[in-house]
């Protein structure tokens, strides 16, 4: 039985729609294609319940939780020749200033800095996340939900001392913080991690003759958070949760 | 990117779906694990019609996120969260089941037809579908399922499939008619 191609969709219509009254028109008006039109309506019917009874999937947990590392590619080679560039500069302008007679600065001054300065800059009573304790894939390892505050803890009071690295100067203009972070890191000779939660604003960097080390807990002073050693040469960085941040205990947000 | 352009795709439509992606890409893993919840019963529903099975419709879902969670940072956001998912996830199932499909027992399907032919159980996919879907190709699967069990539309299924409308159009009515065909011989 050839069927004209307007009936053909007016009967998938039908059929889908499932409508008592338009079967029953269709009928009244095409009876020699009642048959067709019943047969497609319970396989369609038939195909519909099928979907519905499946029942709702629990969701199970998902299996694959490492995190992605964000792509510092580019700010880092980007900032690394700024750097290179910005540190010929400044030793030759310090150079240049030597010896033209300003030749009053105590050597012993620039060349015996402070090179451990971690224990001496936490504020007493300020309070850290916890560091999730996997190594590398730190970050990965904060699986609490996202309006969930991590329990805030006191942060041990020996830390693994902080190795010795040269003075180095830096000056920036503009890069992103994640960026600014790997890029001192980097200057040292650490590998950093960096804790969930941390905002990733421009900054600007103006620094002299410090470790690198030092360059962080400035850095952390302005942005909120602290470098840690987690590790001979690991940093981690945790930002700073203020338990009276208006917001934390926000319902709504659970 | 900053939230308020984080938050609209390149068409302008705001997508709430995209402030999670951002925070996943900062490096938040519970905003990846709050679209895994939000999308799990869509995936696996769509995994469901493809695969047949809901053991490897399972594993199939689980490989979906897995991908998605591997490549969110080359989503591109011309296209919304969810319609960038559905293209993942129909390309995936439909890649599985051609893999698979020669790992299907159609012995085990025709006992399963007899036992239910005496008394069919009201929660589970009436075993006679099933048998006709399985013998459709998976991309008839994909259109017939995402038109009668997920209910989208033919645009949003255009998507999905990375077709165009007619073409989505002329698929599901062949996809129609082939199951059509099949059920009946199951009947």
């Amino acid at each position: 039985m050839t069927i004209p191609p307007d009936i053909d969709e007016i009967m998938w219509t039908i059929a889908e729609q499932d409508d008592p009254n338009a079967v029953h028109q269709f009928v009244h008006r095409y009876p020699k294609y009642a048959d067709e039109l019943y047969h497609r309506l319970k396989s369609i019917d038939a195909l519909k319940a099928s979907g519905k009874a499946i029942p709702a999937a629990n969701v199970p947990i998902f299996r694959n939780l490492e995190v992605p590392k964000p792509n510092y590619t580019m700010p880092i080679v980007i900032s690394s020749v700024a750097l290179v560039v910005l540190s010929g500069v400044a030793y030759f302008a310090g150079r240049g200033n030597s010896e033209s007679g300003s030749g009053n600065v105590n050597p012993a001054a620039v060349t015996n800095p402070v090179t451990n300065p971690a224990a001496g800059t936490q504020e007493p009573g300020v309070v850290f996340s916890p560091p999730t304790g996997q190594g590398s894939s730190s970050v990965s390892g904060n699986q609490l939900p996202y309006n969930q505050q991590a329990p805030l803890v006191q942060q041990p009071s020996v830390a693994p001392e902080v190795p010795k690295t040269p003075l180095k100067s830096l000056h920036l203009e503009s890069a992103k913080l994640y960026a600014a972070i790997m890029l001192v890191a980097e200057s040292g000779g650490f590998t950093v991690n960096i804790a969930p939660g941390l905002p990733n604003p421009e900054v600007k960097l103006d620094y002299d003759n410090m470790t690198a080390f030092q360059m962080l807990q400035e850095l952390g002073k302005t942005y909120a958070f602290t470098p840690l050693m987690d590790g001979e040469r690991q940093i981690l960085i945790l930002p700073v949760r203020d338990e009276d941040e208006p917001g934390q205990n926000d319902n709504r947000l659970n | 990117m900053n939230v308020v352009s984080a938050v609209f795709e390149s068409s302008g439509q705001f997508d709430e779906d995209l402030i999670l992606v951002d925070r996943f890409l900062a490096g938040d893993t519970a905003a990846f694990e709050e679209l895994y919840r939000r999308y799990y019963a869509k995936v696996f529903g769509l995994a469901r019609g493809v695969m047949i099975d809901a053991e490897e419709a399972a594993d199939v879902t689980q490989e979906i996120f897995a991908l998605v969670y591997r490549n969110l940072p080359k989503f591109n956001r011309q296209s919304k969260f969810s319609t960038w998912l559905f293209r993942v996830s129909v390309n995936r199932s439909i890649q599985e089941s051609r893999k698979r499909r020669f790992k299907h027992k159609h012995v085990e399907l025709n006992e399963a037809l007899e036992q239910v032919a005496v008394d069919l159980p009201t929660d589970e996919p009436d075993p006679r579908v099933q048998a006709a879907l399985e013998k459709l190709a998976p991309q008839d699967r994909v259109i017939l399922t995402l038109f009668y069990w997920q209910e989208m539309n033919l645009n949003e299924i255009a998507d999905s499939m990375s077709i165009n409308l007619n073409a989505a159009k002329t698929r599901l009515y062949r996809a129609r008619e082939r199951f059509r065909m099949f059920f009946e011989v199951e009947q």
